[in-house]
């Protein structure tokens, strides 16, 4: 009962994680029709941004319990800054080509942001810890964690639940789906396509980075920390079904159970869990587990 | 159906992509050198204008901070070889090579070193599946090639290769001088747990601690083996699954970025108070971390080298030099990659001048090798024998300590205690014999 517990509660906080970084790659593609390859160099944007926000509020020697604000600031911030500037200057003049020029653009804007992360931060470790240590911890299932990985769970759902209120309880989001649906029609009603496509992105990007600036407290950020993300992203989306932000949900929850399960009971297997997942469920639903053909994909 | 179709075919242009950039990678090639040097004028006869020398690691990726620092301990040590004359009067011009994007990837730019850029010798490699893949290849493209960071004991023990050496310790000496030194702080221990990367240096390493942990303690019970996949930065299972078993001594050679993000997500969770971590190449963590850095920790350092304590300034001239100029140009302290790559450096230079004085003139890349077997060298007062893999394998003393409450006064992070540099004999095999063999053969229940 013990050992469920436990890879119950580390599957929970995987998936949780799996879920931030993955969302804004589903939602992304499901409202423009993009892979964006560039989602991991987002993650790892928010990730350093959080991480050196952090770094200079607490040399103020303000209270690092609102570290935690700063952290969301700065995922806004470089979401916003990062994801305007990559839709305006970038995506917006390849949307009529072909889907594989779309896919090696984000792939190029990936390998440049890559190098401009190295160019601004360098190559040696960031730690803003802080935040990680203050919740303390606590004892479940016999053993300790560190009540931080707990937001993780309430940051994926809070997430989730916004982009869920946006596209189905706002203007917005009706303007969404009608765009995504039929951008011609939605022009000829009037509606600025180009700016709702802007602003769809911009979402997008502030989950990549939020992801990232969440994640900055438990991990050591140094170059090329966007790449195991983007394959785990991927793979994530691919389960779930592209487009489909219920199926990143559930392929974020089954990869992080299975994988907890395998670590705890067939260590071996730890690195073939995420894609054994994959194959099963690409070899019996090739669109993934939500990715029917249908006109409302978000 | 059509639309599905195409998205499942984009799915594998994307995966492809995705694999090419793991593979083939996010790396970018610095294809130049620094500090390059003039042609001089050489004496010895059938000298050339410059000795082209590569100089490769990883400059992105996780572990750029590692390869960072190897490459700026070769700069520095190249420009103090040409303002001193060079070797035999012959400068060094080196050409810094990133290491990332993946082993096909390294072998073609290894290729592209030896046939377009015509170099003579080629130093360093992090990656041990890098050294695997490319030796054979400078075996047939007849290059003096000397490996540094890469640790696997696979690379002379399953092979014999003419023109590959590696001038620092593998991870042989490094795990058997940490199941060594766990006994002198733990001499009661009854369960380990080891957590490494799924690839060659993680299961080498793995095997050595684990062979030798056994013979020294009959008894000792491994209690969970786990394999994180290297890549992997988040390790809350591992370390969940490592706390639920309770373990005495928990094994890790998880290293650079990684190792960083491991001791960071367990210090919280109270790990290190639970058991007595050994990871046996942290150091570079305990510079990075700084004063983060937990207490307690047994911490060993990549081929051998711990800052301040191997090479000692305090006892060596030149050392102490070096880490001066080194302190003053980049701000930061050298790391054990710095002195791999000096190792290097300073090997090729030993064996170049040992081939030049035996001939009389400018020798050929075999007579080069020639020297280089079996050679003994000094390196910042290391005393470097090329002792095992028939005269390819360096052997030299093996740091290891524990991390204690005092601090560098200047840089802040945890000094080590109990330090006990291990001779390169009493933690390497004698020659000919492989090294898992030689832990065999020890008497039960006692070292060698």
């Amino acid at each position: 009962m013990k050992i469920l517990t436990i890879i119950f509660v580390d599957g929970i906080v995987f998936a949780s994680w799996l879920f931030l970084v993955s969302v804004g790659l589903t939602f992304i593609y499901g409202v423009l029709r993009i892979l964006n390859v560039a989602h991991g160099s987002l993650y790892a944007l928010g990730g350093y941004m959080g991480a050196s926000m952090v770094l200079y509020y607490l040399q103020t020697g303000a209270t690092p319990y609102l570290t935690y604000f700063v952290l969301l600031g700065a995922a806004l911030f470089i979401g916003i800054v990062a994801g305007s500037l990559i839709e305006t200057i970038f995506l917006r003049r390849v949307y009529h080509r072909e889907e594989e020029v779309q896919l090696l653009l984000t792939f190029s804007l990936f390998l440049i942001l890559e190098d401009v992360i190295k160019l601004v931060w360098g190559v040696s470790p960031y730690f803003a810890d802080k935040p990680y240590a203050l919740l303390g911890q606590m004892r479940l299932g016999g053993i300790i964690y560190a009540q931080y990985v707990f937001l993780l769970p309430g940051i994926a759902l809070a997430s989730g639940a916004i982009i869920w209120g946006i596209i189905n309880r706002t203007r917005f989001g009706k303007i969404i789906i009608s765009v995504t649906t039929d951008r011609e029609i939605c022009t000829s009603l009037g509606v600025n396509v180009p700016r709702v496509r802007t602003f769809a992105f911009i979402i997008g990007a502030i989950l990549a980075t939020l992801g990232g600036a969440f994640t900055a407290p438990m991990t050591a950020l140094v170059p090329g920390i966007g790449v195991e993300v983007i394959v785990l992203a991927f793979a994530v989306v691919a389960i779930g079904g592209m487009g489909s932000v219920g199926g990143a949900v559930l392929g974020s929850l089954l990869v992080g159970l299975a994988r907890a399960a395998a670590i705890h009971l067939f260590p071996e297997l730890d690195l073939f869990t995420i894609y054994l997942v994959m194959s099963l469920v690409l070899l019996f639903r090739p669109q993934g587990l939500f990715g029917e053909v249908e006109v409302r994909r978000i | 159906m059509k639309t599905t179709v195409k998205k499942v075919s984009m799915f594998w242009l994307l995966i492809g992509l995705i694999s090419c950039l793991v593979l083939d990678g996010f790396a970018f090639k610095v294809p130049i050198a620094s500090g390059q040097a003039k042609p001089s004028s050489p004496s010895i006869p059938k000298a050339p204008k410059e000795l082209k020398v590569a100089l490769v690691d990883f400059l992105s990726g996780p572990p750029a901070k590692a390869g960072t620092a190897a490459i700026n301990a070769g700069r520095i040590l190249i420009e103090q070889i040409n303002q001193a004359g060079g070797i035999g009067g012959v400068k060094i011009r080196p050409i810094i090579v990133d290491e990332a994007g993946g082993v096909e990837k390294q072998v073609t730019e290894y290729r592209r070193l030896v046939l377009d850029e015509k170099v003579d010798a080629i130093l360093g490699y992090l990656s041990s599946a890098d050294c695997l893949a490319i030796a054979p290849v400078a075996d047939e493209l007849k290059t003096l090639t000397i490996y540094n960071g890469c640790g696997t004991s696979k690379l002379f023990e399953q092979a014999d290769y003419k023109y590959v050496f590696r001038a620092v310790n593998y991870e042989g000496a490094e795990n058997v001088a940490a199941a060594l030194y766990v006994l002198t702080i733990k001499p009661d221990l009854k369960t380990v747990v080891g957590i490494n990367q799924d690839y060659a240096w993680g299961r080498d390493s793995w095997e050595t601690f684990d062979h030798a942990i056994r013979r020294l303690k009959p008894g000792v019970k491994v209690v969970e083996t786990l394999w994180p996949k290297l890549g992997a930065v988040e390790f809350s299972t591992e370390i969940s699954k490592a706390l639920a078993a309770k373990p005495d001594v928990l094994h890790t050679s998880l290293w650079a970025g990684f190792l960083d993000s491991f001791i960071k997500q367990a210090a919280p969770r109270g790990l290190f108070k639970e058991t007595q971590v050994v990871v046996t190449v942290g150091e570079r963590s305990i510079v990075t971390i700084g004063k983060e850095m937990p207490e307690g920790v047994i911490v060993g350092g990549r081929g051998g080298f711990v800052p301040y304590i191997l090479p000692d300034p305090k006892a060596n001239a030149e050392a102490k030099k070096f880490y001066e100029i080194y302190e003053a140009r980049f701000g930061e302290i050298p790391i054990a990659d710095s002195f791999n790559m000096v190792q290097d450096i300073l090997a090729m230079k030993a064996a170049y001048e040992k081939a030049i004085k035996a001939h009389g003139r400018w020798p050929t890349t075999e007579e080069v090798i020639k020297a280089l077997e079996f050679l003994e060298f000094d390196s910042l007062g290391v005393r470097v024998s090329m002792a095992l893999g028939k005269g390819h394998q360096a052997i030299h003393p093996q740091v290891f300590g524990i991390t204690g409450t005092q601090r560098h006064p200047k840089w802040g992070f945890p000094l080590l205690e109990k330090v006990k540099i291990f001779p390169a004999e009493k933690v390497n095999p004698p020659p000919g014999v492989k090294h898992l063999d030689w832990i065999d053969s020890w008497p039960v229940g006692k070292g060698p």
